[in-house]
C-alpha cells in the first residue's frame, strides 16, 4: 500500500481524475447545447469526462502493477517551494504599492534564504543590484509600467 | 492606479537617432499662456485593448499628434484584461492629477448591461471629448450569391431563408452583434449568427465561404473592398461614408439599424477644474490639426470630434439607445 | 524574370545604409528583449512605434520588422540556456536545447539555432517572394472545418513527440485543454472557471503558463539538491558544429524550413504549429528516437527553422490580404497604416518598393542576425557562468516582471506561482508538460473551429470529411496515429509480457 501511495503513475492518475472531477462539476453550470449548437458547457463536460476515465485507467494500472515493483515518485521538497514561491508572492503583493526597488529586494531576500551555499552579504548585494537593473532597464529603458518608489500619499 | 510615467529611454534614443539627420528637435510646443495648465511630464493614456487594432491605432495615432499640444510625450498603456473592464475601472480609479487620461469606447455604456460585476457607466467619468466614430458595414462577399444584391434584397432573402444565412460578429453582445440584432429586429430577417474573436477572423471568413456576410468596421475591410473582393450592403453611420460616398445607411433603406459607436477621451470624476480645461483645450487643439484627419483617413477610422458638452449628451444617448434594445434583445448580464 | 527583378528592387532599398541601420537596431533590440522572459516583441514595438514617425515609412518597417525575428531568435536562446520559453514558438526547443546545455552543448545549440534560423530564412524569403499570392489562396481556403482537423493533427502530433506512456501523455493534453478554456467563451459572452476574476476573463496568458511551468519550476527542482549546482557544467564542446554534426543537421533544417514556409502561412497558430510539427516528424524519423529529448541535436535545428521561416511567411495574410493573422501582425499593420500605407491586396502594385524592401530586409536581417549572435553566444554561455546561487535570483526576478508585463496585473503573478507548483509536481510524477502546454495553446482554437464547423454544417459531422482539405488532413491524422501508436501498444505489451515472466 506504501508503495501504491508513492507510485507516479497511481498519482498522477489520481490527479487526473481529481482534476476531471473539478473542470466536470464546474461544467455543469454551463450550458450543454446540441451537436449542432454546442453550449459553453459542451467542450469541457466532454473532456473533463474522458480525463476522468483516463485518470481511473491509470488508477487501476497502477495498482495491478503495484504488486510487482514499480518506480516512487522523487520527494517534494518542501523549502524551495516555499521560499521561492513565497518570494514571487511577496513581489506580486509589494509591487503596485511599493515599487519595483522595494518589491526586488523583497523578491530577491525572500527567495535567497533557500540559496545553495548561502552568503547573506552577497544576497544583499544581489537584492541591491538586481533592484537598481530592473529599474534601469525594465522601467526606464524598455518602458514596462510600473512604478519605480513606493507610492507617495 | 499609479502615476509611474516614464519616458523610455530606448524610445528615446531611437527617436533621436531618426531626427537626427534632419537637425531638427521634436516640434518644441507653443509656449503654454499662464491660465491654462498643461502636463509638465509625461503622460499615460490607457488604451482597453492590446497593441494593434482599431482602438489602439486610434490612440497612437491621437497621441502622435497630442504630444505636441500637450508639450509632453504620451505613452499608450494597453490594458486588454477583461476584455476593458480592467481598463475602465483603472480610468475610473486613477489619480486625479491629470496625467491619465483613458480612451474608451461606447462600450463603457453598454458593458452594464451584459457583465456582472461592472460598476461603471456613463456617470463615472470627466470626458473631455468625441476622438473618432465608428460604422458597422453589412458586408458580404463580392462574387459570392449576394455579391449583386443590394441591402433590401438581401435580407429579404434572409428573412425567406430563416436561420439559413451564416453572419459572422465579433464576439458576443458586442457593437457588431447588437448591429447584427438590429438588422434582424427592423427586417424579420433571422440570421445564423457566428461568433467570432476578430474583425480580420471574419473577413477570412467571408473570403473562404464559411460565412456569407458579417459586421465589421470600414477599417477591417478597406482593402478587400477596395480590392473588389468584400462588397459593403448598408452601414449604421448617419451620414455618406468616407471613401465610399455610394454606400447607402440602414435607415436610408427604410431599416432602423443606426446603433452610434464612437471613442472618446476622459479623466477621472473628480479631477480638479483647471486641468479638465486644460485637456480639454489639448484635445481640441488635437483634434483640429489636419494631420489627425489626414492620418484617421488612412487608418480607416471614422473622423469626429463633439467637445465634452456634446459629448455628455452623446453617451446620454447611448445609454439610453442600449438600454432599450439590450431589454427588447433578451441581454443577460453573464457572470 | 520577374521574381529575380523584385527581388533585385528590394535589395537595391534594403541596403542602404539607413535601412542596413535600422534593420541591425530592430534586430539587436529584438534580440535582447527576446532573451527577457515574458516581454514579447509587441510590447517592444509598441513602444518604439512613436520613435518611429519621423523614419521613412520602408526604415520603420524594417526595424519593427526586425524586432521580431530578432525576438524569436532571442527567445530561442532563453529556451535553451535556462529553459524559459518566452514564446509559443519557442517551447518546443526547451525540449532537446535544455539538455543539450546540460551535456555541454550550449554553444553547439545555439549555432544550430542561428544556423537553422538562417538557412530557414533564405527559404522563408524566397517563398515569400515567389509564391506570396498564391499561398494567400490557400490561407483563404481554410475554414472552421480545415482549422479543427489541423489542430487535431496538431494534438496528434504532441502524442508523437512525447516520450512517456501514452495514456499519460493524452491525459496531459485533455488538462492542458481544460485549462485553455479558462475565460471567457466567445460563443455565449459567458466566463468559464474564471472565479470572477477579471485578469483572466480574456484566459490565461501563455506566458504565464509556460514561465510557471517551465521556468520556475525548472528553479524549484534545480535547487533541490542544495548545492552548488552550474547549469551550464563546462562546456565541452566549441560553436561551430563538426563536419559530421552539420550533415546531421542538415536535412532537418531543409524539412523544417518547407514545414514552416507552409505552416506559417496559416493564421491562428501557424507559427507554433510548426515548431511542433517539425520536431514530431525528426523524432518520427530518427532511427532511434529514443535519443530525443535527451539532447538530440535535431530536435533544436529541425524547429528552430521551421519556427524562423513560418515567421517569415507569417508576414503573408497581413501584405497580401490585409488581414493581421497574430498580435505582430497587427503591431506591423498599425505601423503601416501610421505611415499612411494600408496593407493589402493592393500593397505590390501600389508600393512595389515598399513590399519588395521589406521582404528581401527580412533576408538581410536573418544575415545580420547570425553575425551579430554568434559572437553573442559566447557572452549568453559566459553569463551562465555566474555561480546558480544568484543566477536563479536574477531568473525568477525577470519571470516575474516579465510576468507582470503581460498585462500590467499582479494577479498574473500568482497564476504564474499556481503554474510553478503544477509544474513541479507533475514533473514528480513523470508527467510531461509539453503536450499539457500543446493542449492549452490549441484548446481554444479547438473547441472554437469545432463550435463553428458544427453550427455551420447543421450538426453534420460529415462535413469533416467531405471537404478536401480537412479529409487530407485527418488522413494524415489517421496515418501518423498508426504509425504512433503501433509501437507504443507493442512496447507496452512487451513490457506487460516481461513483468509477467518477472
Amino acid at each position: 500500500m506504501r508503495r501504491l501511495a508513492t507510485s507516479p503513475d497511481f498519482l498522477a492518475g489520481l490527479a487526473f481524475v481529481l482534476f476531471g472531477i473539478g473542470f466536470f462539476a464546474g461544467s455543469l453550470n454551463y450550458e450543454y447545447g446540441s451537436v449542432q449548437e454546442m453550449g459553453p458547457g459542451y467542450f469541457p463536460r466532454v473532456l473533463s469526462a474522458s480525463l476522468l476515465v483516463l485518470g481511473l485507467l491509470q488508477v487501476i494500472g497502477a495498482m495491478r502493477e503495484a504488486g510487482h515493483g514499480g518506480s516512487m515518485a522523487s520527494r517534494l521538497y518542501v523549502r524551495p517551494l516555499i521560499f521561492v514561491l513565497g518570494g514571487m508572492a511577496v513581489f506580486a503583493a509589494t509591487l503596485e504599492t511599493f515599487g519595483i526597488v522595494v518589491a526586488a529586494m523583497l523578491l530577491v531576500l525572500v527567495a535567497g534564504v533557500v540559496a545553495p551555499d548561502r552568503r547573506w552579504p552577497e544576497v544583499a548585494l544581489a537584492a541591491v543590484l538586481l533592484a537598481a537593473f530592473s529599474a534601469l532597464v525594465f522601467v526606464k529603458g524598455l518602458g514596462v509600467y510600473m512604478p519605480i518608489w513606493p507610492e507617495m500619499p | 492606479m499609479k502615476n509611474h510615467s516614464h519616458q523610455s529611454v530606448v524610445r528615446s534614443a531611437i527617436r533621436a537617432a531618426a531626427l537626427l539627420p534632419f537637425g531638427l528637435a521634436l516640434a518644441a510646443a507653443s509656449p503654454a499662456l499662464a491660465q491654462d495648465w498643461k502636463p509638465t511630464r509625461p503622460v499615460n493614456l490607457i488604451v482597453p485593448s492590446n497593441p494593434g487594432g482599431g482602438h489602439d491605432n486610434n490612440a497612437r495615432i491621437l497621441a502622435s499628434t497630442m504630444e505636441k499640444y500637450a508639450g509632453q510625450p504620451i505613452n499608450i498603456v494597453n490594458q486588454a484584461a477583461g476584455g476593458g473592464v480592467v481598463a475602465y475601472n483603472q480610468m475610473m480609479k486613477a489619480k486625479p492629477d491629470g496625467y491619465t487620461v483613458g480612451q474608451i469606447s461606447v462600450s463603457v455604456v453598454s458593458d452594464q448591461f451584459r457583465i456582472s460585476g461592472v460598476t461603471y457607466n456613463k456617470d463615472s467619468y470627466t470626458y473631455l471629448g468625441q476622438i473618432s466614430s465608428d460604422q458597422n458595414l453589412l458586408v458580404v462577399k463580392a462574387d459570392g450569391p449576394f455579391g449583386k444584391m443590394n441591402v433590401k434584397e438581401f435580407v429579404a432573402y434572409a428573412k425567406d431563408n430563416p436561420g439559413k444565412v451564416p453572419f459572422g460578429v465579433s464576439g458576443n453582445w458586442t457593437n457588431h452583434d447588437y448591429t447584427r440584432f438590429q438588422i434582424e429586429d427592423a427586417s424579420g430577417a433571422k440570421f445564423l449568427r457566428v461568433p467570432q474573436k476578430g474583425g480580420s477572423e471574419i473577413v477570412l471568413s467571408i473570403l473562404s465561404g464559411d460565412v456569407q456576410a458579417g459586421a465589421l468596421y470600414p477599417s477591417e475591410v478597406k482593402s478587400q473592398v477596395d480590392a473588389g473582393a468584400l462588397k459593403i450592403l448598408a452601414h449604421n453611420g448617419d451620414r455618406a461614408l468616407e471613401g465610399w460616398p455610394d454606400v447607402p445607411t440602414f435607415t436610408s433603406q427604410g431599416l432602423a439599424v443606426d446603433l452610434s459607436i464612437w471613442r472618446a477621451l476622459v479623466l477621472p470624476k473628480e479631477t480638479p477644474a483647471n486641468i479638465v480645461a486644460g485637456w480639454r483645450k489639448i484635445l481640441e487643439e488635437t483634434m483640429k490639426d489636419p494631420a489627425v484627419k489626414q492620418a484617421y483617413a488612412t487608418a480607416g477610422i471614422g473622423y469626429a470630434y463633439r467637445n465634452a458638452e456634446d459629448m455628455e449628451k452623446l453617451v446620454e444617448a447611448a445609454d439610453n439607445a442600449y438600454r432599450t434594445i439590450s431589454a427588447k434583445a433578451g441581454v443577460k448580464v453573464s457572470n | 524574370m520577374d521574381f529575380i527583378g523584385n527581388l533585385a528592387l528590394g535589395f537595391s532599398v534594403a541596403v542602404s545604409p539607413t535601412n542596413i541601420f535600422y534593420c541591425f537596431v530592430g534586430v539587436l533590440l529584438g534580440t535582447l528583449v527576446g532573451v527577457l522572459p515574458g516581454i514579447g516583441p509587441i510590447a517592444t514595438m509598441a513602444m518604439l512605434l512613436p520613435a518611429t514617425y519621423a523614419l521613412e515609412p520602408i526604415s520603420a518597417l524594417i526595424m519593427l520588422a526586425g524586432i521580431y525575428y530578432g525576438a524569436q531568435y532571442g527567445g530561442s536562446t532563453s529556451a535553451i540556456l535556462l529553459k524559459l520559453p518566452g514564446e509559443s514558438s519557442a517551447v518546443i526547443t526547451t525540449l532537446d536545447g535544455y539538455q543539450m546545455a546540460q551535456k555541454g552543448q550550449a554553444e553547439l545549440a545555439l549555432s544550430l539555432a542561428a544556423i537553422g534560423s538562417f538557412i530557414a530564412g533564405t527559404f522563408g524569403t524566397l517563398v515569400l517572394s515567389a509564391f506570396a499570392p498564391l499561398l494567400a489562396t490557400v490561407a483563404v481556403k481554410f475554414g472552421a472545418a480545415e482549422y479543427f482537423c489541423l489542430m487535431v493533427l496538431g494534438l496528434v502530433a504532441a502524442i508523437v513527440l512525447s516520450s512517456g506512456p501514452l495514456l499519460k501523455a493524452l491525459s496531459m493534453i485533455i488538462l492542458g485543454l481544460l485549462f485553455g478554456i479558462i475565460g471567457t467563451d466567445i460563443n455565449s459572452g459567458l466566463e468559464r472557471y474564471t472565479f470572477g476574476i477579471p485578469e483572466v476573463s480574456s484566459g490565461i496568458s501563455f506566458a504565464v503558463v509556460a514561465l510557471g511551468l517551465f521556468g520556475v519550476s525548472e528553479i524549484l527542482a534545480n535547487l533541490e539538491t542544495g548545492e552548488k549546482r552550474a547549469v551550464v557544467s563546462k562546456t565541452i564542446e566549441g560553436l561551430w558544429p563538426t563536419r559530421a554534426q552539420m550533415r546531421q543537421a542538415l536535412p532537418p533544417i531543409l524539412r523544417g524550413s518547407v514545414l514552416g514556409s507552409l505552416l506559417g502561412v496559416l493564421p491562428g497558430g501557424g507559427v507554433t504549429m510548426a515548431s511542433f510539427g517539425s520536431y514530431s516528424i525528426e523524432k518520427k524519423i530518427a532511427k532511434d528516437p529514443s535519443r530525443f529529448g535527451k539532447g538530440a541535436l535535431e530536435g533544436v535545428a529541425g524547429p528552430e527553422s521551421a519556427n524562423n521561416s513560418a515567421a517569415q511567411t507569417s508576414f503573408i495574410p497581413l501584405l497580401t490580404l490585409g488581414v493581421p493573422s497574430n498580435g505582430v501582425m497587427a503591431m506591423m499593420m498599425s505601423a503601416m497604416m501610421l505611415h499612411n500605407i494600408r496593407p493589402g491586396p493592393q500593397v505590390i502594385t501600389s508600393t512595389p518598393e515598399l513590399f519588395w524592401g521589406l521582404v528581401a530586409s527580412m533576408w538581410l536581417g536573418n544575415l545580420i542576425l547570425v553575425v551579430l549572435n554568434l559572437p553573442l553566444i559566447g557572452i549568453w554561455v559566459k553569463l551562465l557562468q555566474v555561480p546558480y546561487r544568484l543566477l536563479y535570483l536574477v531568473i525568477l526576478l525577470f519571470c516575474c516582471i516579465g510576468i507582470y508585463s503581460i498585462q500590467n496585473a499582479a494577479t498574473d503573478i500568482y497564476f504564474g506561482i499556481l503554474f510553478a507548483i503544477l509544474g513541479y509536481v507533475f514533473v514528480k510524477l513523470r508527467c510531461e508538460l509539453v503536450p499539457f502546454l500543446l493542449g492549452f495553446i490549441l484548446g481554444p482554437m479547438l473547441e472554437d473551429n469545432l463550435r463553428r464547423a458544427m453550427l455551420l454544417s447543421g450538426g453534420d459531422a460529415t462535413v469533416f470529411v467531405t471537404r478536401p482539405i480537412s479529409a487530407s488532413l485527418l488522413a494524415v491524422v489517421a496515418l501518423l496515429l498508426i504509425v504512433a501508436l503501433l509501437p507504443k501498444i507493442r512496447r507496452k505489451r512487451e513490457e506487460v509480457f516481461q513483468d509477467q515472466e518477472a
